[in-house]
């Protein structure tokens, strides 16, 4: 089977380490960063807090920070994985090598336009933005 | 020796959540405004010192101290300075902020939807021409288990933080009514203490039965996790979800005190009601903790380590790579 691998094949298969899985990643950061905003005042009361707070707040901080951040992370590091074992293949063969540096600089633009150098927005960071946080 | 592959066609699952009925479970208990509440209680103690005012001397009728021009019948009320402060406790939280963080969670599980998973179908397709055990690592152990499982599993998991938001805001949507209702009540109480046969009022005051309704409408979906709300649930029976007492008295102290105890029970059931939901919301967590200790998470694919060419030499990938399902 990995002899019949081609080079449209590699070329794929870069792409999408380099473009396809940080979008993937996008899409879990954006549904981590839509829980930035929620606003813990919604707890307060002029007794206290209330109960439910603490338990909401920390659930919601663990969906947010420790599965839908770490899944886009994984997302773009899994990519990055994709895009050494495509140049890794390359490596074995001139043509190839050769092929595929030439794709992957025509799509340049594509790695330096965001999908490539995708990050999650820190709460902190939103919070100064406006975003609330809490 | 180990599977193969599973996702043979493209497909993300999707937990073909419905959020809808459970908002529209939360949204069928009438909201009472402020300004609704806050006029209720104004004529309650309006009502109070009209009632004190009579009190204080034979053969007063209420409906003369309307016609004393300059006496507000609120000052007549200054023995019971608690009235305001203790009502106000009802409604002090934004409905309106519980609302948005809801929308918000909506707009997060939006982001999940398959249809918003294009690119998941994609690298599910181009990946077709490339074999070997590397690549069977990022399929099987990575790529199928977050389109087939994690998708889904994150998506249950957004609907059971909204059912808590939703939840929450039944609590404060009851428990404004029930404080709408108390002081309307009361109200009519005081007005009848002149007559020769007062009223009683027997007036609702439970909370939680309301929340486990809402609960019970966001279906779990078939979650591989217990979900503390949307799997489990909250038992009704944990309190006295029938909460009722009768407001009466034969002088406005004697409604006032009945009021306090009202006040108090509305005060405990609406305790409870955000204690279940808190509970629930904990239990969640454990569930949640447990699962992301796994090896092989529910809730998240797998991870990648350092150094990956180990994967290009065709070696079977450390455990560290990928790391098999056990």
């Amino acid at each position: 089977m990995a002899d019949e691998f081609m080079v449209d094949d590699l070329k794929g298969l870069w792409r999408t380490g380099a473009v396809l899985m940080p979008e993937v990643g996008r899409q879990f950061g954006l549904a981590a960063v839509a829980l930035h905003g929620t606003d813990a005042s919604m707890f307060q009361t002029s007794q206290g807090p209330s109960p439910l707070s603490g338990p909401w707040t920390l659930l919601r901080d663990t969906v947010r920070d420790r599965v839908l951040a770490v899944t886009a992370e994984r997302c773009v590091e899994a990519g990055g994985a994709l895009v050494e074992i495509a140049e890794g293949y390359a490596t074995t063969d001139y043509y190839n090598a050769a092929d595929l540096r030439a794709y992957a600089e025509d799509k340049a633009e594509i790695r330096a336009g965001g999908n490539g150098t995708f990050r999650i927005p820190e709460g902190p960071d939103m919070a100064a933005a406006g975003g609330g946080g809490g | 020796m180990r599977g193969l592959d599973p996702a043979t066609s493209p497909t993300v699952v999707d937990s073909g959540y419905d959020l809808s009925n459970g908002t529209a479970a939360a949204r069928a208990i009438k909201l009472i405004e402020d300004c609704e509440l806050t006029d209720a209680v104004a004529d309650l103690i309006d009502a109070l010192g009209r009632a004190r005012w009579c009190e204080r001397g034979d053969h007063r009728d209420p409906e003369d101290l309307d016609n004393l021009g300059g006496i507000d019948p609120s000052d007549f009320a200054v023995e019971w300075p608690w009235v305001g402060e203790r009502f106000r406790y009802f409604y002090e939280r934004s409905i309106g902020a519980v609302e948005t963080a809801a929308n918000d969670i909506e707009a997060s599980l939006d982001a999940l939807r398959a249809s918003n998973m294009g690119a998941l179908i994609s690298v599910q397709t181009e990946i077709v021409g490339w074999a070997g055990r590397a690549k069977d690592a990022f399929s099987i152990d990575f790529l199928s288990p977050l389109a087939t499982t994690a998708v889904a599993e994150q998506q249950r998991l957004l609907a059971e933080l909204q059912a808590g938001m939703w939840a929450y805001d039944v609590v404060l949507r009851q428990a404004r009514l029930n404080a709408f209702n108390l002081a309307g009540e009361t109200t009519k109480v005081l007005d009848s203490l002149a007559e020769t046969s007062p009223n009683d009022a027997k007036i609702a005051l439970g909370i939680l039965a309301a929340v486990v309704g809402v609960a019970a409408a966001f279906e779990s979906g078939g979650s591989a996790l217990a979900l503390g709300l949307i799997s489990t649930g909250i038992s009704a029976a944990t309190t006295g979800i029938d909460a009722a007492t009768t407001v009466t008295g034969d002088t406005t102290a004697e409604v006032m005190a009945s009021l306090l105890a009202a006040l108090d029970i509305l005060t405990n059931e609406m305790n409870a009601a955000e204690q279940a939901v808190a509970t629930a919301m904990t239990l969640t967590q454990e569930v949640v903790e447990a699962d992301l200790r796994k090896s092989d998470s529910t809730l998240l694919p797998s991870e990648t380590v350092d150094p990956v060419r180990d994967l290009t030499a065709g070696e079977v990938p450390s455990k560290g790579h990928f790391r098999f399902k056990t």
